[in-house]
């Protein structure tokens, strides 16, 4: 046990230098570098929800492009056409967001799919949902909705790019501490029995729909929430971006390489896999860099199957045990 | 010796189920493993047959070595399971089940004989030739087995607890046409939680306990040994 | 709406969907035999669709006349990602796999955008201008053609699993793995052929289809999508069940373009699927 936590000191006084220094960086950066770290955390942040029910409960789960799509669209109509703050709007579309999950998730744990047969629905859910916002006029078509920028803290658009990075860095560590705390309570205990053996979980009497919905609530809740970060930060939506399947694939493959279902998992897979993806859009060629994704994922997954922390984690015990101090 | 195995160690992940096994079959022998639940009987087969690496330890059939050849080559020398629990492919018809185990290198040349002698053996198979194995009763279902191994034309038999969730008449109605295969000339080595069964039909056994054997010799000399009678025969 | 024109939706979505079977079918035996899931499935589709796609732009060379190339090309890369890739997650958890192939969808829909741009395209064969005529009904010689092949194709594979060792061997596998193995099955050697059969199928439905699907570099993982849904429809791992769904998500999707059209039509397929699985989640002919 005190060999655990010390690993664990050493584990928060890193993230806390990370952190550190993540908070001085924009007088360093460039704005392309600035908004792109933006784009960073708000992955993080969506990777870590995406992990509270597909890391957690093992779902492979793909609605996220729904919820995340309603918070964007919600947040965006409310504002063009009623000019109701994104602030308020974000969490219409939250709710949106959490009834969408609620009922689609009801539907298929009360009729205990397959895993597969649920990734299907999900996968097939996420294609409606893409579909709806081409064909619905409300929702721009395929045109997409555009913001016109107004900076305003009550608009939720700012004058520097610094202050979205802030912002962006500021939901990141709220998730991680949100999915650190759920983790350590009975959701994520039970979540994590649920995943290993659901019929087990069930006999001894945890109520696994119950708990798979709550995951699912939170996770789309919070997944909504970033959506409207993520059309503030752009200021443009349209389906393919922000109901985006390749937008829920980078997710589950950020969450890989770090680790399903640990707390820091999407956090390092992110943190290493994204800037990488930039520098290679950037300076070498757009669309490269989810070559670069996929040939990581696989070599990650080949070499060390559970993911980077969990593998750090195997290493680091092994050092203290050869080392007893 | 047809059938030599040296030393065997074995298990799955870090957990040892077989220590330090040597046990020898000659040709045309009936030998018997006696064991209780979890002795690491069934391993042992596993072992033999290739679908598990020993951590040590080698196993030699004719002279040559088995322990580093693919399960399907094993089978193509001729050593044919029939696994616990019959391990039959329930969706597929009893003809087709019966080729399967016909379809060796050896054996593939002489299915339709072999068919026929499987056929002379056990009659009710004919019967149900077009039946899903799925649905024979238990007896048909170890006779199936039995006959979809002997289609593999084996020179040497391993049976896996053949008597296992019978009864007893259908028991020695097996045990019969087994001991018919024997006098012909089949080697068979046959692992049994039924010591009574065993003892009476091999010319020789091995006691397996925890994963080591404990005893072994004479089926004669055994069943008179008042270690054997208190632990096994409970007399 | 006219009698003739639903009979014409009707025919051709049965052409459509006996592709539709073809692609489940392959994801049907692979899962069948090694228990993988592959989401890259569709984007092996896609491969050969662009590799006709280039083999007509530089050689002006028919897509038809394509497939001999394509399907031989697909089996052998279907080898050669098995080898490297697959029999090294057999024993993983499916989410493993699922990853797996998911880093694999985007390595192929980037290297296609990459290569041929986003521009759709498709390619003509020598049947596409062609149109037969039964009384009122007409139906395009590509699709003919695709009906012919591909139903003919789907209906041999089930032929050859029913009926030939292969078949037997096939079979084996999927009933019992170890059993199959003492029968002296070299399963490793099987499954390795079945799965590069699988994608050998999709370079043959890939040539099929130029003129039929537009081609875009992101079109793979919707194939995958339709392909699942096939196999699961179907009552997974049931053969006969996946070439029979193929046929109903074929005839749905023609109707949902008939009667609905636009981006709305094409939900129809989805909307069945799910109905059906709510309704009867073992699928058509699987058992409970």
């Amino acid at each position: 046990m005190g060999e655990n936590s010390r690993t664990d000191i050493k584990i928060y006084l890193g993230l806390l230098v990370l952190l550190i220094v993540l908070l001085l960086l924009p007088t360093r950066l460039s704005i392309t570098w600035t908004r792109t770290f933006a784009m960073v955390f708000l992955f993080i942040y969506w990777a870590s929800a995406w992990n509270i029910i597909g890391g957690m409960a093992g779902e492979i789960n793909f609605l996220h492009p729904i919820f995340i799509g309603a918070g964007a669209y919600s947040s965006t109509v409310l504002y063009i056409n009623f000019g109701v703050s994104p602030w308020v709007g974000m969490f219409l579309g939250a709710a949106i967001a959490v009834v969408l999950g609620l009922v689609i998730g009801w539907i298929c744990y009360r009729s205990g799919l397959p895993h597969l047969s649920f990734a299907l629905i999900c996968l097939g859910f996420s294609h409606i949902g893409e579909i709806i916002a081409l064909e619905w006029d409300l929702l721009g078509g395929s045109r997409g909705l555009v913001i016109r920028p107004a900076p305003g803290l009550a608009n939720m658009q700012f004058e520097t790019i610094s202050t979205y990075y802030y912002m962006g860095l500021g939901m990141a560590v709220l998730m991680v501490g949100i999915c650190h705390w759920i983790s350590r309570n009975k959701l994520g205990y039970y979540l994590k029995a649920i995943k290993h053996n659901e019929t087990a979980s069930a006999a001894i009497g945890i109520d696994t729909v119950r708990y798979r919905l709550l995951a699912l609530a939170v996770s789309a809740f919070f997944c909504a929430l970033g959506g409207t970060f993520y059309a503030q930060l752009v200021l443009y939506i349209d389906p393919h971006s922000a109901v985006s399947i390749t937008t829920v694939i980078s997710m589950i493959l950020f969450c890989a390489i770090g680790g399903f279902g640990t707390v820091l998992g999407p956090v390092v897979g992110t943190l290493i896999l994204m800037p990488i993806g930039e520098v290679v859009r950037l300076y070498v060629m757009t669309g490269f860099h989810l070559i670069i994704y996929g040939v990581l994922v696989i070599v990650v997954i080949l070499l060390s199957p559970h993911g980077l922390v969990p593998w750090f984690q195997s290493r680091m015990k092994k050092t203290q045990e050869e080392s007893p101090a | 010796m047809l059938v030599s195995v040296q030393d065997i160690t074995a298990g799955y992940g870090s957990v040892t189920v077989i220590k330090n096994i040597s046990l020898e079959v000659d040709r045309g022998e009936w030998v018997a493993v006696i064991g209780g639940n979890g002795a690491g009987k069934s391993t042992l087969f596993r072992v033999i047959s290739g679908l598990v690496r020993p951590r040590s330890g080698k196993i030699y059939f004719e002279g040559r070595e088995l322990t580093a050849l693919p399960p399907h080559e094993i089978v193509n020398k001729g050593i044919i399971q029939v696994p616990e629990g019959r391990m039959l492919f329930p969706k597929m018809n009893v003809i087709d089940n019966l080729l399967l185990g016909g379809r060796n290198r050896r054996a593939r040349n002489n299915v339709n004989e072999s068919l026929k002698k499987v056929y002379d053996l056990f009659p009710i198979l004919e019967k149900r030739a077009s039946q899903e194995a799925g649905t024979l009763s238990g007896g048909e279902q170890q006779m199936l087995a039995t006959a979809r191994g002997l289609m593999a034309l084996p020179r040497v038999l391993l049976l896996d607890e053949p008597s296992l969730g019978l009864a007893p008449l259908m028991v020695r109605e097996i045990f019969n046409s087994l001991q018919i295969l024997n006098k012909e000339g089949m080697t068979i080595l046959m692992v049994e939680q039924n010591v009574v069964v065993s003892l009476k039909n091999a010319e020789r056994a091995y006691v397996l306990e925890n994963g080591e054997i404990v005893m072994s010799g004479s089926s004669k000399d055994l069943i008179n040994d008042d270690r054997t009678k208190q632990a096994y025969l409970g007399i | 709406m006219d009698i003739t024109i639903i009979a014409q939706a009707l025919i051709q979505g049965l052409m459509l969907g006996a592709i539709y079977g073809l692609i489940g079918l392959g994801i049907t035996m692979v899962y069948a035999i090694t228990g993988l899931l592959n989401f890259a499935h569709g984007d092996f589709m896609a491969i050969a669709m662009y590799l006709c796609l280039a083999l007509f732009t530089h050689f002006n060379m028919d897509p038809y006349l394509s497939s001999l190339i394509a399907v031989p090309a697909l089996f052998v890369l279907g080898l050669l990602v098995y080898h490297f890739l697959f029999r090294r997650v057999l024993k993983a958890e499916l989410l493993m796999v699922v990853q797996l192939t998911l880093g694999m969808v985007f390595i192929i829909e980037s290297s296609l955008l990459l290569t041929f741009t986003a521009d759709y395209e498709s390619v003509p064969n020598i049947l596409h201008a062609v149109r037969f005529s039964l009384g009122p009904l007409s139906v395009s010689g590509s699709y003919l053609a695709t009906f012919l092949v591909g139903g003919g194709a789907g209906a041999a594979l089930y032929w050859v699993l029913q009926k030939t060792d292969l078949g037997r061997q096939i079979r084996a596998i999927s009933q019992n793995k170890d059993a199959a193995t003492l029968m002296g099955i070299n399963t490793t050697r099987i499954q390795m052929i079945v799965f590069a059969l699988a994608i050998a199928l999709l370079g043959l439905s890939g040539s099929l289809t130029t003129s039929i699907l537009t081609m875009e570099p992101y079109m793979g993982l919707e194939l995958t999508l339709f392909a699942f849904i096939v196999f699961v429809m179907g009552g997974v791992g049931n053969f006969l069940g996946t070439l029979v769904a193929g046929y109903l998500l074929g005839i749905a999707d023609a109707m949902g373009s008939l009667f609905i059209g636009g981006h709305l039509g094409a939900m129809v397929p989805y909307g069945l699927f799910v109905l059906l699985l709510l309704f009867r989640p073992q699928g058509i002919l699987g058992a409970k």
